[in-house]
């Protein structure tokens, strides 16, 4: 949604650049940043000087709303809130290349006799009745450019390998970090039941859970460890890994020896709520089942 | 089936060549010739999908009836792509001029062009821009392109929560398939998916009361009647019902569009 100083309206709006108020302000500021989980996260702070727009949002008539659109994907995203700061996460897979990002004060119903003693003149005297959604201020952003995704087609799967283990070997599956990627190796049943599905895009987020999403929470407790990097440091899985973090301007190691989250936190939050996307899938495929 | 993306360089010489080379996609019935106009293999695996095809037109199937299946089959197969990598042009044009270049070529008829002789190359040069890339950068592009238009046709009706996952496409219809799918899905607020919601709304509304859902005669001016609205409020606050009621408004006095 593109709103600019040309759009007529015929009521005051209280913008940068619009003279229909003589000295109140409307400031917004949108902060930017991304989290391991590869969303953007958006900051939001606005404030007005407006008594009349401030009493409005006080007794729920009005709102703050953040207005989030992507140009290059159908994605439309809105945030509305009653106050001053709030923020809004947007999953970097749904957007790209640029945001259109639009703050704004919004009716949230019908209101009668708006009225404000700041306008400017040529409203002097007169009072609106106005529709809910009517916009009371705003300030629009220059677009939000994004990160380039040179790996967007990228297998995510690709620092892992799953294998067989010997017949003889424990019935359990087991992760070995010892090589370039982190093996899985799975009993001779097991792993015939994963060759049979692991190609098939409605099972990978199953798959995912059950055999990616502990083995990373193995991985993380492994790297918590006092020699993690003298034992891991040069191997392309812990690079890849360090790499994914750096993109999100995020120490790896340094995240991991604050201890803020614990490994199933982390193991959920760089594999994008993994559960979520299998049980869609469970869903997917039984509803596929039942019709 | 293994689906590739195009090499962005091969993309690049395909579309700079394009008043040179346009006639290969009239002419040529597979895509071997690409290996040799973009001067190596131009495209790169993404993934392996279970196979499955498209319909194309024939005696019993038109355009706009080949368009509304491809749309659930293209979607319900590549659910998985994001939007992201779904809003990049490799993806299209690899898979417009790989798995699919043969029905690509015939849901447009470029296989039953006698020569190229005959044809408007400025015109024939834009369609198959359109057609086997995203030309520009906007929400038009996703929509003119064959196969994008269909996976995002289906993204948009896509309905998880009902059995019947494409309910709402087939409240669309498929007579006049394409300019319902362009007069939908170019208007922004339907990115939104409660005011999409207020569209289907206006759809099932059209089917209850025998209305016939027509691009030009009811759909395109009842969504300009949102859009209009769209002028002075922000959409985003009106629900659903609120949508469909000025859809609905729009299209109730009008006489109902004869069938025949």
């Amino acid at each position: 949604m593109k709103i600019d100083n040309r759009r007529l309206f015929t009521y005051p709006v209280l913008a940068d650049g619009r003279d229909d108020y003589k000295t109140c302000k409307f400031t917004a500021d949108v902060v930017s940043s991304f989290d391991a989980a590869n969303n953007l996260r958006l900051e939001v702070s606005c404030q007005t000087n407006c008594a009349e727009i401030n009493r409005l949002i006080a007794n729920g008539d009005a709102e703050y709303l953040l207005h989030v659109e992507c140009p290059s994907t159908i994605y439309r995203g809105v945030t509305a809130r009653s106050a001053k700061n709030f923020s809004c996460t947007i999953p970097l897979d749904c957007v790209r290349k640029e945001l259109d990002i639009t703050a704004f004060v919004v009716l949230r119903r019908d209101v009668k006799n708006f009225f404000c003693d700041d306008w400017n003149e040529d409203f002097s005297g007169l009072t609106f009745s106005l529709s809910k959604g009517s916009p009371l201020a705003y300030r629009r952003f220059q677009p939000l450019i994004l990160p380039d995704d040179a790996d967007i087609f990228k297998n995510v799967g690709s620092i892992f390998s799953v294998y067989k283990r010997p017949p003889d070997a424990e019935k359990f599956f087991k992760p070995n970090l010892e090589d370039d990627k982190i093996k899985i190796g799975l009993n001779e049943d097991d792993y015939a039941v994963y060759r049979r599905h692991c190609d098939n895009p409605t099972m990978q987020p199953i798959l995912n859970a059950m055999i990616i999403l502990p083995t990373l929470v193995y991985v993380f407790e492994e790297l918590k460890q006092p020699n993690a990097i003298d034992n891991h440091g040069s191997k392309p899985w812990f690079l890849s890994i360090k790499a994914a973090y750096r993109r999100l301007n995020i120490d790896l190691m340094e995240y991991l020896l604050r201890e803020e989250k614990t490994s199933l936190e982390l193991a959920q939050e760089i594999m994008n709520l993994p559960l979520t996307k299998a049980l869609e899938s469970i869903a997917h495929v039984f509803d596929a089942e039942d019709s | 089936m293994e689906i590739c993306f195009m090499k962005s360089n091969a993309l690049d010489t395909l579309k700079n060549d394009m008043p040179q080379i346009f006639d290969k996609y009239l002419t040529e019935r597979d895509n071997s010739w690409l290996v040799e106009v973009c001067g190596e293999n131009p495209f790169v695996k993404f993934r392996d999908v279970p196979d499955f095809k498209l319909v194309v037109p024939n005696e019993t199937l038109n355009v706009g009836e080949v368009d509304f299946e491809n749309c659930k089959r293209v979607y319900e197969n590549l659910h998985f792509l994001t939007d992201a990598q779904a809003a990049d042009e490799r993806l299209w044009a690899g898979l417009s001029h790989g798995v699919f270049y043969d029905c690509v070529r015939r849901r447009y008829g470029y296989d039953t062009k006698e020569t190229p002789a005959d044809v408007d190359v400025y015109k024939t040069v834009k369609e198959i821009k359109n057609r086997f890339f995203l030309n520009g950068n906007s929400q038009e592009a996703l929509v003119k392109n064959m196969t994008a238009r269909c996976w995002w046709t289906g993204r948009v009706f896509y309905d998880e929560g009902n059995r019947n996952h494409f309910a709402k496409l087939d409240l669309l219809g498929a007579k006049d398939f394409y300019t319902k799918v362009f007069s939908t899905l170019t208007r922004g607020f339907v990115a939104n998916p409660k005011l999409l919601n207020g569209v289907v709304k206006f759809l099932l509304y059209c089917r209850r009361n025998g209305i016939e859902v027509n691009a030009d005669k009811n759909l395109r001016p009842a969504l300009k009647e949102v859009n209009k609205v769209g002028g002075a409020l922000i959409l985003d606050c009106l629900t659903a019902d609120e949508v469909a009621e000025i859809m609905i408004a729009c299209v109730k006095n009008q006489p109902k569009v004869d069938d025949t």
